[in-house]
């Protein structure tokens, strides 16, 4: 009976186990199914595919997703950057993304060389084996100044397009879904330099939830590559919802800020277990702090409050007998290679050198056509140790004194650099009446392990002094007494390459910036400048409501050409839209 | 002996489960921050409001929330009290903090504004955590303050000590849609009556008369506020 009982009491326990983590289990299984099925996927519509080194790049990046659990937020941040055939990365820049959407204009160096370049965008999420989920799209970048190109002598005319070459008709719907139509007519069939158009676009859906689309929309000059099917938001759209699905790590996804993440390297050290700390210089003591995992890794996630900033990373408990390395995640590699396609090889070499003498025109002339937006980032946390110090020295209220210690001495009560001891920094706590031998101390707003480099600093130097007294607690992290120094001209960027630290530099996102075009019909803007513009007009904030037409208005350039007018977009349901037609300029 | 590494194994699955759910939001989250409280052996009576501390929900100026933090309210300090993960007890530095709500249970909560608020003995207005009690056109705050009510005299065998004492007195206010705040300490009709102004005055005895309004408790307080915001609005 004993023997029974025995055996029976494992599985009772086994019971109880399963039962009251029941939930969790559920729980547990559900959030894998939701990584199984959390997919991203990227749109890029840029102006135009064909650009010359010195232009500007207008573009949108729409963030789509298959994800209909309304718990996982989607990726705030997409990633731009543009290689060379040699997998030279040209530009790496970052947009913020307001309702899956971020726009916006990258500069091209005027000092490329003619060829073609990937653009490759992407959120954090899709690196190492998801890599293949990045939206890569090609471009051709003309250099001003080359003459020694390679290009095969076909005749545009003769091309393969599959566009009808006829105006005021809905010429390609590249919308494949029978439930979505995007419908474009012109106002005319041909128009003269500097005249007046008018597009009618018409969205329409059998679906009653989409409401609204949020569509960007290029008047560019046509060239061949318009209608590669392959960069259509649709041909992206249905290969990425056959695709396989694996299980995402929540911790790569850049819901609120940026992500920086890298890992500690020691030979003779744990790596494991160790506080890293993360701050910028500024005139608040500030710190974010994580623990190592067993490969060393640690993650961090910025807020808009570190924009355009320098990060100081680095180990707080710095003993000088440790020797650590930090490697920080490069955000911007990539492991598969960009292979040129041959796509670009049919331009004309006359076509290219006029796109240069149009760029050339415009150079000489300054003609530009762009302004700034402002955009407020949502995110902002400034992660200050404390909001308030106990005591609070300007050293302005002063007189001169030449040495930190003396400067502390003469204006401060309870605190007091021991010089028979390191340098360490004492400090009195009266509330408990206990003198702490070791306090953090702060250097314009960073963690700073080394006072003795700062020793010599006077009062011109030195432009504030803050004290906290007591046991300050940052989540389980304990400072026992802090004295924060701030000096005037931001010393701390002295000593950037202390043993233990690692500096880099944040950058900022990418402005929004909205495409400005003349007005012909109000009076004499630019009448005495050429305008060559092969972009007639670019609009990445255009909102079409369901059955509601919208007319879009622009004014053509003095470039007698034929116009693509390609309108790329979501609806409210997140479902693509998509739709050109042709126009033409010709002289009077 | 199957039986037993059936078990086992059961056992292991669960703990793997366990720690695989970790938050992933939380693992961004700010972190909190503070002085180490410590108990004043001088103070003589209760300084906290609740009796435990209680699972809060802590909202920032930036609209993050923070959940599952241990807190109480210290009306002596006018500072909420948090226990950290190592259980050390901090006075929560609330510079960043717009909005705290305690939950005493799971379907109750105490919800915690700060606001601007002008005591009499200041001169100007400060940032202070009050309990919105009724939410309407005119709401209703209660300001859980503990103040200093004399001292008293202790002697043990090593001598004789003062201790300061404290008590409880909240002040509660209304805060009319433009700002203006009506504020009380007693609990009665008259008080209430006085604390308006003329403009208000009849309009409060009005309320009080028709509806036969006796104002004792804070729960009377809340009715009198939803028929205060009727016959205004």
């Amino acid at each position: 009976m004993i023997f029974n009982k025995m055996h029976i009491l494992p599985f009772f326990l086994s019971f109880i186990c399963i039962a009251s983590h029941g939930m969790g289990f559920i729980e547990y299984a559900n959030k894998s199914k939701i990584n199984s099925y959390l997919h991203e996927y990227l749109y890029l519509h840029t102006d135009r595919d064909i650009y010359v080194a010195g232009e500007d790049i207008f573009f949108k990046v729409y963030l789509l997703n298959s994800n209909t659990n309304s718990e996982i937020q989607n990726s705030k941040i997409a990633y731009f950057v543009i290689r060379d055939k040699n997998q030279k990365r040209i530009i790496e820049s970052r947009i913020w993304l307001e309702n899956n959407n971020g726009f916006g204009q990258i500069y091209i160096p005027d000092t490329l060389s003619t060829g073609t370049y990937q653009i490759s965008v992407f959120t954090n999420w899709m690196k190492d084996e998801f890599e293949q989920f990045r939206f890569n799209k090609e471009v051709f970048i003309v250099n001003r100044f080359d003459t020694d190109y390679e290009v095969n002598e076909v005749d545009v005319s003769q091309s393969n397009l599959n566009f009808e070459m006829s105006t005021g008709k809905m010429a390609t719907n590249l919308n494949r879904d029978s439930s979505y139509l995007l419908k474009l007519n012109a106002s005319s069939e041909k128009y003269s330099a500097r005249s007046k158009v008018a597009i009618n676009a018409l969205f329409s859906s059998l679906s009653i939830d989409d409401s609204i689309a949020d569509v960007s929309i290029s008047v560019s000059e046509i060239n061949l590559l318009d209608r590669n099917e392959k960069n259509s938001i649709f041909g992206k759209y249905l290969f990425q919802s056959d695709s396989f699905k694996n299980d995402l790590n929540y911790k790569d996804i850049e819901t609120k800020g940026i992500i920086v993440s890298g890992k500690i390297r020691s030979d003779d050290n744990e790596i494991n277990g160790q506080t890293i700390y993360l701050s910028t210089p500024d005139t608040i003591a500030n710190l974010q702090y994580v623990i190592t995992d067993s490969s060393g890794s640690f993650h961090f996630m910025l807020s808009s409050y570190y924009e355009g900033k320098s990060l100081f990373i680095g180990l707080m408990k710095n003993k000088k007998n440790a020797n650590y390395n930090f490697i920080i995640d490069d955000k911007y590699s990539s492991f598969i290679p960009y292979k040129p396609s041959n796509n670009y090889a049919k331009i004309q070499s006359s076509y290219i050198k006029r796109l240069q003498d149009i760029a050339t025109v415009n150079k000489s002339f300054e003609v530009k056509f762009s302004k700034e937006l402002t955009s407020e980032l949502s995110y902002f946390y400034c992660p200050q140790l404390y909001s308030n110090a106990d005591h609070s020295v300007h050293t302005s209220d002063f007189l001169y004194l030449n040495q930190l210690d003396v400067i502390i001495q003469e204006t401060l009560y309870g605190v007091k650099i021991n010089k028979k001891d390191k340098n360490s920094v004492n400090i009195f706590d009266s509330h408990r009446n206990q003198i702490y031998t070791n306090s953090f101390v702060f250097l314009d707003g960073v963690p700073f392990f080394n006072i003795s480099k700062v020793l010599e600093y006077g009062t011109d130097k030195v432009k504030r002094i803050e004290v906290i007294n007591s046991t300050w607690v940052l989540d389980t992290l304990l400072f026992n007494g802090v004295l924060s120094i701030f000096t005037h001209n931001y010393e701390i960027f002295n000593f950037k390459n202390e043993k233990n630290q690692i500096v880099i530099p944040v950058g900022k996102y990418l402005p929004r910036t909205t495409f400005f075009y003349p007005n012909y019909s109000s009076g004499n803007i630019m009448q005495n400048k050429p305008d060559f513009r092969q972009l007639l007009y670019w609009n990445p904030q255009v909102k079409l409501v369901k059955d509601k037409p919208k007319v879009i208005e622009f004014f053509t350039s003095d470039l007698c050409s034929d116009f693509l007018v390609k309108v790329e977009g979501v609806t409210n349901m997140g479902k693509p839209v998509s739709s050109t037609i042709i126009i033409k300029v010709e002289n009077d | 002996m199957r039986t037993y590494f059936i078990f086992l194994f059961i056992i292991f699955a669960k703990i793997e489960t366990a720690c695989c759910q970790q938050n992933s939001e939380s693992f961004f989250d700010p972190r909190l921050s503070g002085r180490l409280f410590i108990n004043d052996s001088k103070i003589l009576g209760n300084q906290f409001l609740l009796k435990d501390w209680f699972k809060s929900e802590i909202k920032f100026k930036n609209g993050i929330i923070l959940r599952d933090k241990y807190l109480n309210y210290n009306g002596y300090l006018d500072k909420f009290i948090w226990v950290n993960d190592i259980n050390l007890t901090v006075v929560l530095d609330d510079y960043d903090i717009s909005e705290i709500s305690i939950y005493t249970d799971s379907l109750e909560s105490m919800v915690f504004k700060k606001i601007l608020f002008k005591n009499d003995y200041q001169n100007d207005s400060v940032p202070i955590f009050a309990q919105l009690i009724s939410f309407d056109r005119i709401k209703l705050y209660a300001y859980h303050q503990i103040v200093k009510d004399g001292s008293v005299e202790i002697s043990n065998d090593k001598g004789v000590y003062r201790k300061i004492r404290v008590e409880y007195k909240p002040i509660y206010f209304f805060v009319f849609p433009d700002g203006t705040q009506v504020k009380f300490s007693k609990l009665s009709n008259r008080k209430i009556i006085d604390s308006f102004g003329e403009n208000l005055q009849e309009i409060v005895k009005k309320t009080i008369k028709i509806n036969n309004v006796r104002i004792k408790s804070e729960l009377d307080l809340i009715k009198f506020n939803i028929l205060l915001n009727k016959e205004i609005f």
